[in-house]
């Protein structure tokens, strides 16, 4: 697993300023002595004496205004599913230490405490939770002089975000559409043509090749001395599909979370199945030949033509692991416009009426839909009985219209099933369907 | 192969895994709770009844609320306290309040603008306490000075310089930080 190294710095000439402790030592200090002086007390004088001597001796030693740097770098290659980060601080040898206000995977902040000579290189290791963008390390800092006497101004907040490739999965059966309108390819289609399997026996007629005469047949059934008999074979063709990724929303396992979406509480998220399913369907058909193209539901200027080749595969990933969730809900007049006879496979949770409206659309103008469902089996735990009550609901409405979905003509494919087999065999069974009535 | 399909069982416990590798780290609320006991071990040395009680409290606010800078009245209940304790000369009880009081006051500092869910690197102690060690040192040796060497009817006199001094002393370090807020 892969993602994106990244990484942010700041430079900033912190502002000192004397903590609350010092005037409240100084007070303590004058009313010790003020009182020891009144009474004829020395060890009271005494007592207060060590809190003056601390303040004077911060005084002399306050920290010279000097620049900090902050750097804090994630690198790009996951070792066991985990991404290393850095973190830098340059600061002025005054500076005793710095308090680190710390968030990582964009968890609660906490505050570290740590010397000068620790924070010039921190290390650590993140947890790749989920693929596709992110926010990895958010960092800022305020320095410490003199025990706590001298706070340093906090620092700007500096955040690294990256971008988590999702993992390839092997696809070994790929569903076609019901129309092979390629003109080369891998796959077989129904038109007369070279390079695929054997089709007929057939009349010799103009245009045929010579090479392709079969003399055995002709032989044995040529009827007349002019008869001659061609052995016919399918031609090839290639396949365009369309990968539309439904980045509306994104919800994962822990239903109780659905609300917050935090990337640690939610658990697999559906846009990490949506990623996972379009990256590892989009490189499986470029390897086989076919052309691929990209749309995201959620924004009409993402959009890449169907393409084929390395280069185009790359591209259609890189858009894929980029593609998050926007907030944007725009009603759709009418489906994207896609290509004639095109493989359409959607990339949805089917939580709203929206998406469905667009395969059940693309459906009826002809092209054969596939609905990868990335929902992620839910987690009811922690839910309250309430919450249940409107996940059953909402489940409801969603079987409703998967159901009508279904009646449109759509294929279903549930991607989230762990075991790989169930998901091979679903492929399997979609790729034979093909099959009845290709043409 | 692991996927991202495959959700881990770790994942509830992000926040553990993926701490910065900074050694063992100390829980600001330790440092509270020290703080917390080491305001009532001084408070006891001298403080009865009611101002005990009263100790206790700023202890335990103290402890919950650094802001409300109860430790430094506490230190400052303390070092009344020395007026009416009945301590005379430099004993043992005298000897504590004056190490504990200061130890209170770096503490307190330190912790001050520290939230209760912060972790302390151990090192950034050690600079303080070293300061702490030295100042206190000759604070020790300053007070068996005044407490056992100067005669008992020259003591007034003693702390009438004394405290002239420390009153100059905290008015120069005063009038810069008031002008300041000024």
């Amino acid at each position: 697993m892969t993602a994106t190294a990244a990484s942010a710095e700041a430079r900033h000439w912190p502002l000192w300023a004397v903590s609350a402790a010092v005037p409240a030592a100084v007070i303590v200090a004058v009313l010790g002595a003020a009182a020891g002086l009144l009474w004829g007390s020395p060890q009271t004088v005494l007592v207060a004496l060590p809190l003056a001597a601390s303040v004077a001796l911060t005084r002399l030693r306050r920290p010279a205004p000097g620049p900090i740097t902050l750097h804090a770098d994630v690198g790009g290659r996951a070792e066991d599913s985990r991404l290393e980060y850095g973190i830098e601080i340059a600061a002025a040898p005054d500076v005793e230490a710095m308090q680190l206000r710390l968030s990582l995977l964009a968890t609660a902040p906490s505050d570290v405490i740590v010397t000068r000579a620790a924070a010039r290189r921190i290390t650590g290791s993140l947890p790749v939770l989920h693929s596709g963008p992110q926010e990895m390390v958010r960092l800022a800092s305020r320095a410490i002089g003199a025990g706590g006497q001298a706070l340093g101004e906090p620092s700007p907040e500096i955040v690294v975000r990256g971008s988590v490739a999702p993992k390839l999965l092997p696809i070994g059966s790929l569903p076609l559409p019901r129309r092979l309108t390629g003109l080369t390819g891998t796959h077989d289609s129904s038109r007369p043509g070279d390079g695929g399997e054997f089709r007929d026996i057939h009349l010799f007629a103009p245009g045929d090749r010579l090479r392709r005469i079969d003399w055995k047949t002709t032989a044995r059934r040529g009827s007349s001395p002019g008869d001659l008999y061609v052995r016919r074979s399918n031609a090839t063709a290639d396949v365009t599909l369309m990968l539309v990724v439904d980045s509306r929303d994104d919800v994962g396992e822990n239903v109780a979370d659905w609300s917050r979406g935090t990337a640690h509480g939610k658990g697999l998220g559906s846009m990490d199945i949506a990623r996972t399913a379009a990256s590892s369907i989009a490189a499986a058909y470029v390897q086989a030949g076919d052309r691929v193209g990209f749309q995201d539901l959620a924004s009409p200027s993402r959009v890449i033509a169907p393409g084929g080749g390395n280069r185009h595969l790359q591209r259609v990933l890189r858009a894929v692991e980029l593609t998050q969730p926007s907030g944007a809900s725009p009603y759709r007049l009418r489906a994207p416009l896609i290509p004639p006879g095109t493989l359409v496979w959607v990339f949805s949770t089917f939580l709203d009426d929206e998406t469905a409206r667009m395969a059940a659309l693309w459906r009826a103008a002809g092209h054969r839909v596939l609905a990868v469902d990335t929902l992620p089996r839910p987690n009811l735990s922690r839910l309250s009985r309430q919450g249940a009550l409107a996940h059953r609901v909402v489940m409801m409405e969603r079987d409703d219209r998967m159901r009508d979905l279904a009646a449109t003509g759509v294929e279903r494919l549930e991607w989230q099933d762990s075991a790989s087999s169930s998901r091979a065999a679903a492929l399997r069974s979609l790729a034979r369907l093909r099959g009845r009535g290709a043409r | 192969m692991t996927t991202l399909n495959a959700p881990r069982p770790a994942e509830n416990r992000v926040e553990l895994s993926m701490a910065p590798r900074l050694g063992p780290l100390l829980p600001a609320l330790v440092v509270r709770l020290a703080i917390a006991a080491l305001s009532l071990a001084v408070a006891a040395l001298e403080l009865r009844d009611f101002w005990l009680i009263l100790a206790a409290v700023f202890a335990l606010a103290a402890a919950v609320r650094p802001r409300v800078m109860a430790s430094w009245l506490l230190i400052g209940l303390v070092t009344l306290g020395t007026l009416w304790s009945g301590i005379v000369g430099y004993t043992l009880e005298f000897a504590l309040v004056l190490a504990g009081t200061h130890l209170l006051h770096v503490l307190a500092t330190l912790t001050l603008d520290m939230s209760a869910s912060a972790r302390v690197q151990p090192a950034v102690l050690v600079r303080p306490l070293l300061r702490f060690a030295g100042l206190q040192a000759a604070a020790q040796v300053l007070a068996i000075v005044v407490l056992l060497l100067v005669p008992a009817a020259r003591l007034p006199y003693a702390s009438v310089i004394a405290g002239v001094a420390l009153l100059a002393l905290a008015a120069v370090l005063a009038v810069p930080f008031l002008r300041r807020q000024g």
